[in-house]
């Protein structure tokens, strides 16, 4: 299925429609990745400044304690929604779903771009955040009530509003370009293109769209209420409480209405992050091992599943505000169970490698660090779903080695697989591989650096959040050693991210030219009349879909990749037969 | 079940010689506008459906005072519902105006302009309704942030309202267009109309039918 040919429509335009007003997918993407870059920038430095304050207590005089709340809150809430999200959903959403389905753009164009902007809009607000009086707001990523608007936290005058009118913008944002992700995906295919012949990159673009139009919601409603809270002086989420020796007026709101509600967001988001990632580290495993995703069927079915439990699992982070024991299991059991799909796509990726014909290109080392730092984070989570494990290991830095794996770590390693792999088409140039190959093994060595003695800080009882740890019995002198250790490294994988943004701007100059399929790819964004894609995507005719995305190899022909769009010539046997 | 079996398909297994293309059929921008509408409708539901289970956990709690609103609050939703009938009738109406071959009869169109303005006009009538009851409310006392069930209703209502009124300026641009010529004209012509018209009615429907879960909530507790 797909929109009328209206090929047409897509003609040349002034510089300010063609790249500021663009309704062009490809365009957007790009606005949408140079945004999320930027503000991930500042996150990068929030946590140098977090890290320096830690390792190295007092280096900083201008790191007091409102002020490394305030980086730590701004650091979780950039990285989690305004980096990750906007970047996989807006960013690689927008660039791929179209190309890899054979569209010739977004269905809905102009909702497309309100989106982008509505997204900067909400990223110049939380920027503001920093500037407002009393600065943004330092009540942790989580925002949980009532701290986060009382005084005493940082930010609670102003902070905490831009901080929610924020994230509710930036809700609407996400909802407009899900709307788009979604409906173009069910309505818009080329012919030939049915759901089952989809790469898996837009499989999981697609369920973490539809899961991000769900959870979403559960942000937009607690924000909401909690902006009506602080600035109605309404109860939803405020108990009775004395606040600096004051009645603020509050009775009989339920601060644990807010964290269903915001866990109800909270742990479909990491999905949200997660399944694109899987998406495309898929796609960049069978492409560079030269073979066929093994199990694709197994694949779709795991990131479906993955989706629907997603949903039922969210109390798991609510462990120590005490529950009926019998949810505890509950939740216990689910995220245990949500284990088993999550397996299979690992065991899936590994068997995808055995026995392929490995080419160790940048995109393949990323897609193997992120099995493994995936795989790594992914066991910590079994640790902590449990909730007699959690509870003495919860609020320590096993909690953060544990994220920071997983939902950090991993799709960053997936990011920057993906962009090795897709610059090409997007610039027409290669990345430097020299200066490639330095970012790679310094950030992925660098990951475990920082992370694994985390765990060990965490069993130790380190808690998290504190400002300094000092004349804590229980945590012994060498701890602070190890923190120092762990701020280094932090500061040498900061320092190479700096390398990699030269390396985009570098190579987008001066970069090797690249042929039109450099890797050999079989999948249809790499079949279009022209590397990169003009507006409109495909020239006169939208292609036509004769397989799925993974003939790799294929016995009886004398190249080792078949694209989509090649019709078939008397091979139907070889098919059968495998 | 057709999704279960999309899921059951092997891709590997069936490479083709152009059979899919052979039954591929061309989704229309009017259905893909239709499905995208409908999918916002279900966001929409979501985020209010989100407020119910909020509102029902908040209530257990024991300290909720009942709002004195029910008649006023069942005339409101009557002249939504006045409203979502009347505009359904226009867009009927349009189905008529739709299958002729010639112009359409002057008559027919008034009918047609003059429901749809009737719809509109009473949507707007029904926000007023609400926020001269809200008001009303707040005169008697029962201001935001005195108690968990005013909060609640002020929020629910608000939001909705705000819904509509994102309704009526689609409406409005809809309204335009059935008062030009043009749209008459001819037979793609009045399927644009048609077309907007049937999408204007699906978001009313839509808005109805969780305002009625809403009531349902607000009258039940």
């Amino acid at each position: 299925m797909t929109a009328p040919d209206t090929h047409s429509t897509y003609g040349p335009q002034s510089f300010w429609w063609k790249y500021i007003w663009s309704q062009d997918h490809k365009v957007i993407a790009i606005q949408y990745f140079i945004t999320s870059l930027a503000i991930g920038l500042v996150a990068l430095v929030l946590s140098w400044l977090m890290r320096i304050q830690i390792g190295f207590p007092g280096a900083l005089e201008f790191i007091d304690a409102n002020a490394y709340y305030q980086f730590l809150t701004m650091h979780g809430m950039i990285m989690v929604i305004y980096l990750l999200t906007a970047m996989f959903l807006g960013g690689f959403g927008n660039y791929l779903i179209p190309l890899m389905i054979g569209a010739r753009d977004m269905v809905f164009p102009f909702l497309n771009m309100l989106s982008y902007w509505l997204y900067l809009l909400a990223v110049i607000i939380l920027v503001c955040g920093f500037f407002v009086p009393g600065g943004s707001t330092g009540a942790g990523w989580t925002l949980y009530p009532p701290q986060a608007i009382l005084p005493g936290t940082p930010g609670s005058d102003w902070g905490i509003i831009f901080m929610l009118v924020s994230l509710v913008t930036f809700v609407i944002a996400a909802t407009m370009g899900g709307l788009n992700y979604v409906t173009t995906v069910l309505q818009a295919r080329t012919r030939g293109m049915t759901l089952m012949r989809m790469p898996l990159t837009v499989w999981g673009i697609f369920i973490a769209s539809l899961m991000a139009l769900l959870a979403f919601p559960a942000l937009f409603v607690s924000g909401l209420m909690m902006l009506s809270d602080k600035i109605l002086g309404s109860s939803f989420f405020m108990p009775a409480i004395i606040s600096m020796g004051q009645d603020p007026g509050y009775s009989g709101g339920s601060p644990i209405l807010f964290q269903h509600l915001f866990w109800f967001f909270g742990h479909p988001e990491v999905y949200i992050v997660a399944l694109p990632a899987f998406g495309i580290v898929s796609d960049l495993i069978s492409c560079h091992a030269r073979k066929g995703i093994f199990g694709y069927r197994m694949m779709v079915w795991a990131i479906v599943s993955i989706a629907a439990l997603s949903f039922i699992v969210w109390a798991h982070h609510m462990y120590v505000s005490g529950m009926n024991p019998l949810f505890g299991f509950f939740f216990a059991t689910t995220t245990l169970i949500i284990a088993v799909p999550t397996a299979i796509k690992v065991y899936n990726w590994t068997l995808t490698l055995w026995q392929g014909d490995i080419h160790l290109t940048l995109p393949m080392l990323f897609s193997v660090a992120f099995i493994s730092t995936f795989l790594i984070g992914g066991l910590t989570g079994l640790f902590l779903g449990n909730v007699i494990v959690d509870l003495p290991l919860s609020d320590t830095y096993f909690v953060v080695a544990h994220f920071h794996m997983v939902m950090g770590m991993a799709p960053v390693m997936v990011v920057f697989g993906a962009i090795y792999h897709w610059y090409p088409m997007v610039t027409g140039r290669l990345l430097n591989t020299t200066l490639g190959h330095w970012h790679f093994w310094v950030t992925f060595i660098g990951s475990y650096a920082i992370y694994f003695p985390m765990h060990y800080l965490g069993i130790l009882g380190m808690p998290r959040r504190y400002y300094a740890y000092e004349d804590y019995s229980f945590i012994p002198p060498s701890a602070q050693d190890l923190n120092a250790f762990i701020t280094v490294a932090a500061l040498i994988v900061g320092f190479f991210q700096l390398l990699f943004l030269f390396n985009l701007i570098y190579s987008f100059f001066r970069g090797e030219k690249a042929s039109a399929n450099p890797w050999r790819a079989t999948s249809l964004e790499w079949q279009t009349p022209d590397i990169p894609p003009t507006h409109g995507n495909w020239g006169a005719q939208q292609p036509t879909v004769y397989r799925w995305a993974y003939d790799f190899n294929v016995p009886g022909h004398s190249s080792d990749f078949i694209p989509q769009n090649t019709p078939v010539m008397n091979e139907g046997k070889d098919h059968e037969i495998r | 079940m057709r999704f279960v079996n999309t899921l059951a398909e092997k891709p590997w297994l069936n490479p083709d010689d152009g059979q899919a293309s052979a039954n591929y059929m061309v989704q229309d921008q009017a259905s893909i506008n239709l499905f995208g509408l409908r999918l916002l409708l279900a966001v929409i539901f979501v985020v209010f459906a989100l407020f119910v289970g909020a509102y029902n956990m908040r209530m257990t709690y024991g300290d909720v005072n009942d709002l004195p609103m029910h008649w006023r609050l069942i005339l409101n939703t009557s002249i939504l519902i006045f409203s979502s009938l009347i505009l359904h009738i226009a867009y009927t109406g349009m189905d008529k105006a739709l299958a002729s071959k010639q112009a359409v009869e002057i008559q027919l169109q008034r009918r047609i302009k003059c429901l749809y303005l009737i719809a509109g006009m009473t949507a707007l009538m029904f926000v007023v309704a609400q926020i001269t009851l809200c008001q009303q409310l707040m005169n008697l006392g029962y201001s935001l942030a005195a108690n968990p069930a005013n909060s609640f209703f002020y929020l629910i209502t608000g939001l909705h309202a705000l819904h509509i009124i994102g309704g009526v300026i689609y409406w409005c641009y809809c309204y335009r267009l059935c008062w030009q010529t043009d749209s008459w004209k001819t037979t793609e012509t009045r399927q644009a109309l048609h077309h907007q018209m049937r999408l204007c009615a699906n978001y009313w429907h839509g808005l109805l039918l969780i305002w009625l879960m809403l009531l349902s909530l607000l009258l039940m507790t």
